[in-house]
Formats: structure tokens, sequence, C-alpha cells
């Protein structure tokens, strides 16, 4: 039989390898599938000229830090001073990005694939380790546990 | 032979996007060219640190503070912004002023340009499954390829610009987003300007507060904390790459049979 789970792709992963050999499960029993994100297949050209990454945060970083310098400078003459009106400046011009980019990108209405892959182990085993295998798989923060049976013929 | 098999037949390959150092993790990562010339316009030099051209971005960083503390021209920018023409023109400095000029369209241009050519880089470079380093070490620093939380990166950079770079092992760029801050925070008296806040007293902080050098601090703080975020994405991007890498190579015993 087969005791499949799946895992986040962190450290976690290998620990749960290497606990499972500890215990006497041989590395020609274990396969590690790696699901990557369903790549949209986006076009080449358009990630030379836009990049990828976060429109989002970009916006806001980029609003906010012009907002910012422009707000501090107006504060030398108001009676808040420069730093608490560069602060303003920099949360309100975040925020404006934010709505804006909310408002006008079309990313919306596309369905955006995960960004996260995530990694299917698969044990071969006899069915008396198979409680033992599962254990060190929710030990190491397994995502969630299956198993596979061999039909009796 | 597909491309991971030649490359773990040892053939180094022709392009890679990541170097892992005892004190720095390079990356390259596809970025939106507008957002990198923006940050060099924002203070040249930004945007070639964001792409990890290092040593060309600290030398524009450095040309930049010494010829605006020159020309004065921040302090001319706070009186222009305020419709004070006539005090702006008498604080710029015109034996430095005309130098300034083409060395910022430079950074500008050249960051764009640069950014489009690394993307190109970027995407051929992925293709190749170029072997990426976990964890390299010598005998005064270490650095582990490490999964990192985007948003404590981020709260730190807040709290003090530089922080965030630290937390994420970018040794280099960490200490001199840091040690700028310092001395900018040194010289326009902000420290003392944010105790007068504290105590209630806006005249005294603003009365204190020095307009050329303190305008150097929001666009190193907006620019510090964009790259905090940022940069740890990628990082976990990166690191992710390479445990999958890894566990396709080694943890695939090849007549796997599932039943």
């Amino acid at each position: 039989m087969h005791i499949i789970a799946s895992f986040e792709p962190s450290a976690y992963v290998e620990m749960a390898i290497l606990a499972l050999e500890r215990d006497g499960i041989d590395r020609s029993r274990i396969a590690a599938v790696p699901l990557k994100p369903g790549s949209a297949n986006k076009a080449l050209l358009h990630a030379v000229q836009r990049g990828s990454g976060n429109d989002a945060f970009d916006a806001a970083a980029v609003l906010g830090t012009i907002c910012s310098v422009l707000s501090a400078s107006f504060g030398f003459e108001l009676r808040w001073g420069p730093i608490l009106w560069g602060l303003i400046g920099l949360a309100a011009g975040a925020g404006t990005g934010f709505l804006l980019h909310r408002l006008f990108s079309k990313s919306k209405t596309d369905t955006k694939p995960r960004e996260n892959a995530s990694v299917v182990l698969i044990v071969r085993c006899e069915p008396n380790e198979s409680g033992m295998i599962s254990g060190i798989m929710q030990q190491f923060s397994a995502g969630g546990i299956g198993m596979l049976q061999e039909q009796e013929p | 032979m597909n491309r991971m098999q030649r490359n773990q037949a040892g053939q180094s390959p022709r392009r890679f996007n990541s170097v892992t150092t005892a004190y720095n993790i390079n990356l390259i990562q596809l970025r939106n060219p507008w957002v990198v010339a923006w940050w060099s316009a924002s203070f040249p030099g930004f945007g070639h640190l964001h792409l990890g051209y290092y040593t060309k971005g600290f030398i524009l960083i450095a040309w930049e503070f010494l010829i605006n503390s020159q020309v004065n021209l921040n302090e001319a920018m706070v009186y222009s912004f305020n419709g004070r023409f006539d005090a702006a023109k008498q604080a710029l400095n015109p034996r430095w002023m005309l130098l300034y000029i083409p060395i910022y369209c430079y950074s500008i241009w050249d960051s764009y340009r640069k950014t489009i050519d690394l993307n190109k880089h970027c995407l051929l470079a992925e293709d190749e499954y170029a072997p990426i380093k976990l964890f390299k070490m010598n005998g005064i620093a270490m650095n582990l390829l490490e999964q990192r939380s985007p948003r404590r990166s981020l709260i730190w950079s807040l709290l003090f610009p530089g922080l965030g770079h630290l937390y994420l092992q970018r040794l280099i760029s960490g200490v001199f987003i840091t040690a700028s801050c310092v001395i900018i925070s040194y010289y326009s008296h902000l420290a003392e300007a944010v105790t007068y806040i504290l105590m209630g007293s806006l005249e005294h902080a603003c009365l204190v507060l020095d307009a050329e050098w303190f305008s150097y601090f929001p666009s190193m703080y907006g620019f510090a904390a964009y790259e905090a975020y940022v940069l740890a994405v990628d990082q976990n991007k990166l690191y992710e790459r390479e445990l999958l890498q890894y566990l396709e190579r080694e943890v695939q015993p090849r007549h796997y049979e599932l039943l």
C-alpha cells in the first residue's frame, strides 16, 4: 500500500524524509512529486516589459514615497512639521496607490494561478507500517494524508 | 537529455540568476522597469541597488550625497514646493548645479535599460535549471537560504530603514542603508525632533530640523521598506525553487511503481 501526503515546500519535507529513513523506510520506497503552480504561460514579451510580482504593492510604495517627499517639503511651512506630514503623506499615498490599483487593474477578472507550489510525498509500505508513517507525516506538518490500498484480486 | 540532466552531469550553466555568498544573496528576478526607473529618480543609485548592481549603486548614491549637499538641492526643493522661488534661487550653488543633471538622467535611463536586459536573462536562466546554492560559510560569517516572512521584514524596515535587509541576510545593502540613515538622522537632528514631537512641542520639532538633510529621509525610508518586502518574497521563491529541484533530483527513484 501507499501513504500519500501533501506538504508546503519547507524544510519540514526534508525532515520528514530523514525521519522516515531513520525509522527504516528505504529511500527507494519514497518519492516526492513537486506540484508547481499552473503557469498560465504568460507572454514572454509582456514579462520582459512589465516584470512580475506584486503590482499593488509596487503602486503603493511608489505613490507613498512620492507623496511622502512632497508632504514633508510642505510640512516645513505647516504647524505639524515635516516629520508628521511626511508620515501622513506616506500613508495617504500608499492607500491611494492600493485603491487606484484596485480600480484600474484588469487582472481582477482573470483567474490567477496559485502562487505557491506544494509537494506530494508518496511512501510505499506494508500495512503494519502505515500508522508509524502517517504519524511521522503529521509530526512534520503535512497538509493532508491519504492512503492507496492495493485491491485484492 | 533534458536541461536538468545536463546540469546534473556537471556542465556549468551559461546563465544563472542567484549567487549565495557568506555576506549576501544576490539574485535576479523579473522587475517592472518603470518601477526601477522611479526608484532611480527618487534617489540616483536605488534602481541599481534594487537590481543587484551594488557597486554601481553605491557609487551613484555617494555621488548624490556629495552633489546634493554641495548644490543645496534639497533645501531649494523645499523652498520651491512652498512657492518661495527667490529663496530657492538663493540656496542653489551655481558652481556645482549643472553637474547634477546628466548623471541624474543617466542613472534613470541606465536602470530602466538594465531591467529589461535582466528580465530577458532571468527568463532564460530559469529555463536552464541553473543550480542554486543553499548554504555558504566562511571563518567569520555564514548564510543559509531560508524562508523569511515578508511582513516581518517590512515591519523591521519601517522601525528603522535597513533592519529589514539585515533580517534577510543582505549584509552589504543593510549596513549601507542603516549607516546612511543614522548619518542623515544625525545631521538633520531627526531623533531630536521626534523627541520633541513625543513631548508634544511641534514648534520646537520644526525649528530644530535641517531641511537639506531631512529631505533625504522620505525616499530612503520608502525605498528600504519596499525592498525589504520584495526581497523577502523573492528569497522565498528562490528557496522554494531550490527545494523542488532537490526533490526532483534526489527523491524520485527511477523505477518507482505506484501499484
